[in-house]
């Protein structure tokens, strides 16, 4: 692939992204109204070792956890949306035809939602700024490991929604169903510490969890969490390869 | 030793059109014994033709024939169950990305993002192309200039329709597969293709078209493959496969509907008499129309809507099909 034509097609997505209002609407605006809603509530609780906010404060907590909500976002909302439609109306056969390969749209993608994705970490942390306090992360490496290893997951299952789905309205049905119990299970919604044990217990197989735990724990100075970022990894290999086996299909 | 070749080329010109002639029998396409399934079901059964250089070649038959499936394996977009493909020397399933610079394809279902530009997406594939026209000329000569700056969503079908064709030819490709190119487009819309279909022809590539519309096929192709279930049940140029299968001419007229003219099926060269209400519809061959006529003024009759009918693609179609 010719590195000015791969240019010219990631120019390309990433101004269909931003003239897709909704996908654009809801990547960058829902994790910033959610931030400020439920920052906003637990402003000032829980500064205590034994509180359920590990420690660090209702704010700060939500505003770190939110950018775990960016990327299921992007990543369970936004993508399969978009990848859907390219296989069911032919766009991806289109392509594939005039010699636009199939892997280069998919890398396209993932180059436009990391744009994406820190815009949106980057407008979060600048409107949450005048009104909650949050610290300077403990590792900026770690966070920036785990908002890599986070996305790229999260990137790998919007894939493999797509490609499971038979049209673009399944896949949008299927991404709602997940978004909503893997935000609310993921401790971006309410601390993992309060929710029943069942709750926790399936947290554990629920994967924005890890994404949001792989940027809190080295945000707050609880260092690198390998095994998070491991079974992330896991993810994304097994969803990818299972993407690959799907979208060979179409 | 000066060379030979250059003397020949610069001293018998004449010679060298006889050279390119012999150029245009080699076969581009050559599909043996294809054989597709798709879960169960069998696409297409045994296909084989070649397409020669610089023909409009057709690929005729009704819907779920097995055209597109046959054309898609030879773009390389779908794998033969067996038998054996070459485009252009290569082989579609292996060297798929060396063959897809040299073809363009327009496919039967294929879309666009619905908020690309017209002009973003000649640019793209353009780019995607190792040599390629210059896109500003692609939007003059597909008629395209004032919807440069149009989405892909708010184009009329046409419109859409010639951005397919303007992109399957963006790389200038030396064959060029059309799958159902006049789908969906209005009368004077299906001429102008049909002209620019041509065009392609005459700038030196090789055409595939797919249609399921006989008049089309007819007025368009240099040879046609005729497809029917899964197998080619004939190849020719269209007027071999009338002249083959076309069933021989019909002479037409109106007469009252009681009116008896059983008897012309005893006039020389007749073979048959039907009759649909006031239509009479008289099946022969040869100088029939002259014995109609001579024998309907011997009774008395004179109809003033006496006429021959040539048979169509569309006869020849039932005729072998066995559909009629």
């Amino acid at each position: 692939m010719k590195p000015d034509a791969f240019a010219k097609l990631t120019w390309l997505e990433l101004k269909l992204f931003l003239r897709e209002p909704l996908a654009v609407l809801f990547t960058l605006g829902f994790p910033l109204i959610f931030m400020f809603v439920i920052a906003g509530v637990f402003n000032t609780s829980g500064q205590g070792p034994d509180s359920p906010f590990l420690g660090v404060g209702g704010a700060e907590y939500y505003v770190v956890s939110n950018i775990g909500v960016v990327i299921g976002a992007i990543g369970l909302i936004a993508l399969p949306g978009h990848m859907a439609a390219y296989l069911e109306r032919g766009i991806m056969r289109r392509f594939r035809a005039s010699s636009v390969p199939v892997a280069g749209v998919v890398l396209a993608q993932a180059v436009v939602s990391f744009m994406v994705a820190i815009v949106a970490t980057v407008l979060l942390l600048l409107a949450a700024r005048p009104a909650y306090t949050y610290h300077f992360p403990h590792s900026l490496p770690g966070v920036v490991l785990g908002f890599v290893v986070g996305l790229i997951s999260f990137l790998a299952i919007g894939l493999l929604i797509a490609g499971v789905s038979r049209s673009t309205r399944s896949a949008q049905g299927i991404s709602f169903v997940a978004f909503f119990p893997l935000w609310l299970l993921s401790g971006a919604g309410p601390p993992l510490a309060v929710l029943p044990a069942a709750m926790r217990h399936l947290a554990d197989f629920l994967p924005l969890d890890y994404a949001v735990r792989a940027l809190q724990d080295p945000w707050f100075g609880f260092g690198i969490s390998w095994k998070n970022l491991a079974i992330l990894a896991g993810i994304a290999i097994a969803a990818l390869a299972g993407s690959i086996l799907l979208y060979r299909q179409r | 030793m000066r060379p030979v070749g250059r003397r020949v080329i610069i001293v018998y010109p004449g010679f060298l059109r006889i050279e390119q002639k012999e150029v245009g029998t080699v076969a581009v396409v050559e599909i043996d014994h294809l054989h597709k399934v798709y879960g169960g079901v069998v696409a297409v059964d045994d296909v084989s033709l070649q397409v020669e250089q610089g023909e409009i070649f057709g690929v005729l038959g009704p819907n779920g024939a097995g055209k597109t499936t046959t054309v898609e394996c030879a773009e390389g977009l779908r794998r033969p169950d067996a038998g054996r493909i070459r485009v252009l020397g290569l082989d579609p399933t292996r060297q798929v990305h060396e063959l897809r610079q040299r073809i363009g394809c327009q496919l039967q279902e294929a879309a666009l993002p619905d908020r690309i530009k017209v002009w973003e997406a000649l640019d793209l594939f353009a780019s995607f192309a190792p040599k390629h026209i210059d896109w500003h000329l692609a939007l003059e000569q597909w008629g395209l200039k004032e919807k440069q700056r149009a989405a892909f969503g708010s184009l009329s079908g046409g419109q859409q329709q010639r951005l397919f064709v303007a992109l399957a030819l963006i790389n200038q490709p030396e064959v060029v597969f059309l799958d159902e190119l006049t789908q969906g487009l209005d009368p004077a819309a299906r001429h102008v293709a049909w002209g620019l279909v041509r065009a392609v022809r005459d700038r030196g590539a090789t055409v595939v078209l797919v249609t399921h519309f006989m008049d089309e096929a007819q007025q368009l192709c240099d040879r046609i493959a005729v497809v029917d279930r899964g197998r080619v049940v004939a190849i020719d140029s269209p007027q071999g496969l009338i002249e083959r299968y076309g069933g021989g001419v019909r002479v037409v007229f109106s007469s009252e509907p009681d009116r008896d003219v059983s008897w012309l099926r005893q006039t020389p060269h007749v073979k048959g008499v039907a009759r649909q209400g006031p239509r009479i519809e008289v099946t022969g061959d040869g100088p029939v129309l002259a014995h109609v006529g001579a024998a309907l003024i011997a009774h008395g009759i004179e109809p003033t809507d006496l006429r021959l009918e040539q048979p169509t693609l569309e006869d020849v179609f039932l005729n072998i099909s066995g559909r009629s």
